[in-house]
């Protein structure tokens, strides 16, 4: 796709305001077309049709609201699956709020988030079940469903169907109800819930719709409990009406993208940064490294004098991906822009975009056929940005106004009220806007921003290790080459302080998941420099 | 196990001349990320015959944590 010199007409699409509306609107609820494909198992792969996946969160819906879940709120865990998708659908198509929960949060975290939120039901995969007893022990209010018991729920929400209890599939969904409580590191310090509306994610969902015309299969690869996931990677392309390919594990991502031939991906920058990383080492190993390296530049020759021929030069580049992918829509983290060069070269397009969950979550995105490197493209068409008090460079915090904008966090008035600014957002993101595009220069909050899209409070790992690792006199945690580094002023009137610490640490981190682990110990000779008020001087290094 | 491991290294990462030992982390000495980690993951169940389940991974950490594992589930 060529880059146009200026931004290009919205593609038109359905304006829908609820998530009941985004499943079933235009008659879905008779379209045959395949909405969703997964793998039953080795051998067997299972298709569904959106008039299939419109029955099934009727009838899920339709258990739900016989059963008395109704004004609740349920959370979902789990690897991704069909039976997670229908049972957010199921959840607040039916008057039910859902907490999505982060599969590989330690349990004490889940519980946390369940308690908190109040949650009647959890809906868990089988994988995750001793966690979801562990949890339902703490909250014995708590209803589990296993995912591998929905079929049975279906079965008994067909019966009440054809009993003519039609109260679900009746209900009007109001716009402005919460839909969904996301929890996030927030825009400062400790793990917040976001409160999003039916309006808020819908609206997000058709904005991005408007901006890239989705057309062919993709994969579902992202943890769906984080926004960008769902909104963009079920919720605009549902609206597509396009089949969406669910795959359980990253692990198995190689053969999905040959048996999916996606046309178009949604990623964050490690999987993009590594699917490159890939096709160099096949090469090398090949030893076709010069070979390739000479067709590119041959093909950015053509491409100057308008002829494109990078899906046949690169054909067989592009098959380890599947053989059709035109774009990746890429959030979470900023994309090294060689990467998106690289790939360019082979005639994949890289859109990087800004997002954060508040704004559920697409505020701005390049196009694939409008782009400018180093920014991260035009504001959606739902939000008004502006740059709280520029600096001389035109620098300063990003402010987001509109539809998209989240109502709060939940439980946290205070919190609530220091990110609003005369009906503002404050993302707590440096950047500049300038002839209509974005960019991010920095952050104003003190988070840790990794390249497989999660945001860490550093002051959160620091006050858990000084709990679990006694003989850690002060702490401080950084991001450094996408890897989590610990420096620390141990304890030196401990007996061998140091090895104590780097053990304790290890277990601390068997008990994180990967991304949160400890992955370098600093030692310090003398204590960390402090501000007058006697805290940490934590600028004392920049990263 | 380790010179098969380091083989395995090697080829999915694309790090030559690689030296390990039970002691390495993964992340940090390797320079690995998580999907990188992964794809060394498939190639070991491919290698050993074994599967392991996604909760297990964050449990490696270096090394001697990957052989323990393969070791005690081959």
């Amino acid at each position: 796709m060529k880059n146009r010199k200026g931004n290009y007409p919205l593609y038109d699409i359905k304006e829908i305001t609820n998530l009941r509306d985004l499943i079933c609107f235009d008659d879905a609820k008779n379209d045959r077309r395949t909405a969703f494909i997964y793998k039953k198992n080795r051998k067997e792969t299972v298709n569904v049709s959106y008039a299939q996946f419109n029955a099934d969160v009727d009838a899920f819906g339709t258990y739900l609201f016989e059963n008395n879940f109704r004004k609740t709120k349920i959370a979902v865990m789990g690897e991704n699956s069909y039976e997670w998708i229908l049972t957010y659908f199921s959840t607040v198509t039916g008057d039910n709020i859902i907490v999505p929960v982060d599969k590989e949060l330690p349990v004490a975290e889940m519980t946390e988030i369940i308690s908190e939120t109040e949650c009647s039901m959890l809906v868990y995969s089988a994988t995750y079940s001793e966690e979801a007893k562990k949890i339902a022990e703490k909250v014995p209010s708590l209803t589990l469903l296993d995912m591998n018991d929905i079929p049975a729920v279906l079965d008994k929400g067909k019966e009440l169907l054809a009993e003519a209890k039609n109260d679900f599939v009746n209900y009007n969904v109001n716009d402005d109800d919460i839909a969904a409580i996301v929890y996030t590191s927030g825009t400062t310090g400790s793990s917040k819930g976001v409160i999003l509306t039916h309006r808020n994610i819908a609206i997000d969902a058709v904005a991005s719709c408007k901006n890239v015309l989705a057309q062919g299969t993709t994969i579902c690869i992202l943890p769906l409990h984080h926004t960008f996931s769902f909104t963009l990677g079920i919720g605009s392309i549902v609206m597509y009406r396009q089949p969406i390919y669910i795959t359980k594990s990253i692990k198995t991502i190689m053969n999905d993208f040959k048996e999916a031939k996606p046309s178009y991906l949604f990623l964050v920058p490690m999987v993009v940064e590594s699917m490159y990383k890939k096709i160099w080492v096949s090469a090398e190993e090949q030893g076709k490294t010069k070979l390739l390296k000479t067709m590119i530049k041959v093909s950015n020759g053509l491409l100057k004098v308008g002829i494109d021929l990078r899906r046949v030069l690169f054909k067989s580049v592009l098959e380890a991906f599947g053989g059709n992918l035109e774009w990746v829509s890429c959030g979470g983290a900023a994309v090294d822009i060689n990467i998106i060069k690289g790939f360019r070269d082979f005639g994949v397009n890289i859109i990087n975009g800004y997002g954060i969950t508040e704004c559920s979550p697409v505020v701005s995105s390049n196009r694939p056929e409008y782009w400018v490197d180093g920014s991260v493209g035009v504001p959606l068409c739902c939000c008004e940005v502006k740059i709280a008090e520029p600096d001389n460079n035109g620098i300063g915090e990003i402010l987001v106004k509109g539809e998209t904008v989240m109502q709060g966090y939940y439980k946290d008035e205070e919190a609530t009220r220091q990110v609003f600014r005369d009906g503002w957002f404050r993302t707590g993101d440096m950047g500049k806007y300038e002839n209509g595009v974005l960019y991010i220069t920095g952050r104003k909050k003190n988070l840790i921003i990794l390249k497989n899209g999660k945001n860490l409070s550093p002051e959160k790992i620091e006050s858990e290790l000084t709990i679990a690792v006694p003989e850690i006199k002060e702490v401080v945690v950084y991001g450094e080459n996408d890897l989590i580094t610990a420096e620390i002023f141990p304890d030196y009137e401990t007996d061998g302080a140091k090895k104590i610490i780097e053990e304790k640490i290890r277990q601390y981190n068997i008990k994180q998941p990967a991304y949160r682990q400890i992955s370098d110990i600093k030692f310090r000779d003398e204590e960390f420099p402090k501000t007058t008020t006697k805290k940490i001087r934590r600028t004392y290094k920049e990263h | 196990m380790t010179e098969k491991l380091i083989e395995i290294f090697q080829k999915e990462t694309g790090i030559k001349d690689l030296t390990i030992d039970k002691d390495t982390v993964l992340r940090n000495d390797l320079k690995i990320n998580s999907y990188d980690f992964v794809q060394v993951i498939c190639a070991i169940e491919d290698e050993f015959d074994i599967e392991i389940p996604d909760r297990d991974l964050a449990k490696m950490i270096t090394v001697g944590d990957v052989t323990e594992y393969i070791e005690a589930h081959i």
